[in-house]
């Protein structure tokens, strides 16, 4: 199963006409499940629904993940050790999606672009693709002796 | 919260620093961690008045410049700590500083 998740907040109806598109086309064969979140567009030959508490059961059970480029989204994917493609998210303020996936595709080697009509070019890449694991440091020991100063 | 101008964005900006001003007083808060947002602005006004430590944690979205938040708050020196989330990001933006990332 492929599943779609383009987040809560800002609609992303470009990626799911996109991924909607290769299913019609067969270039994509076998289950899709998509979370549409805020979106317009109501594909047509996927399965899809607007939210759930958590996504992670569906991360668990899809053999390959396209998403939004949010961070809770793109850090979710990564540590779930499952094959994913990102794409950033145009109308999300000042373009920092994209910003963000650059600078995550540089140190651990994910796969995205800005343009869903990539998707059919990326897939066959993305199947077998694991990025590096995430492994910077954590702010929290550094934060807590301050406060505690 | 808007920050846009005119008096709509005064009033606005008002009833949110008034709201801001009765959280830190009546949770005695010793800090104001803020993660992004303006909604940091009216929160670091008044720690700064009453001596409350003030730290604002650029989101790890910004990669090369800091967010208008963050650019605000470092220009007026709103904050004792400003954490960037990426190592160049603390490099090229004098005053920040990078000790890791929060997730």
């Amino acid at each position: 199963m492929i599943f779609v998740t383009v987040g809560t907040t800002i609609p992303f109806d470009g990626l799911l006409e996109a991924v909607d598109n290769c299913v019609a086309r067969s270039v994509i064969d076998g289950p899709v499940v998509c979370q549409i979140g805020s979106g317009e567009y109501e594909p047509k030959h996927c399965e899809w629904f607007k939210y759930q508490p958590s996504i992670q059961e569906f991360v668990n059970r899809a053999d390959l993940i396209i998403g939004h480029g949010g961070t809770g989204t793109t850090f979710q994917l990564l540590a779930s050790d499952k094959p994913f493609i990102s794409f950033a998210n145009p109308l999300a303020a000042a373009d920092h999606q994209a910003e963000f996936l650059a600078r995550m595709a540089s140190a651990y080697d994910i796969i995205w672009s800005r343009d869903p009509g990539e998707l059919e070019a990326l897939l066959p890449k993305a199947r077998d693709h694991r990025p590096k694991p995430f492994a910077e440091p954590r702010l929290h020991d550094h934060l807590k002796a301050f406060l505690l100063s | 919260m808007s920050m846009g101008w005119g008096l709509r964005g005064l009033l606005n900006f008002a009833r949110v620093a008034s709201k801001a001003l009765s959280i830190v007083w009546r949770e005695r808060a010793i800090a104001v961690v803020a993660v992004g947002g303006p909604t940091a602005v009216p929160f670091f006004l008044w720690t700064r008045m009453l001596g409350r430590k003030a730290v604002f944690i650029e989101s790890i979205t910004h990669v090369n410049m800091l967010s208008r938040t963050g650019k605000l708050v470092a220009k007026f020196g709103l904050c004792d700590r400003l954490y960037v989330q990426w190592p160049e990001m603390a490099e090229a933006n004098k005053g920040t500083m990078y000790q890791g990332v929060v997730i």
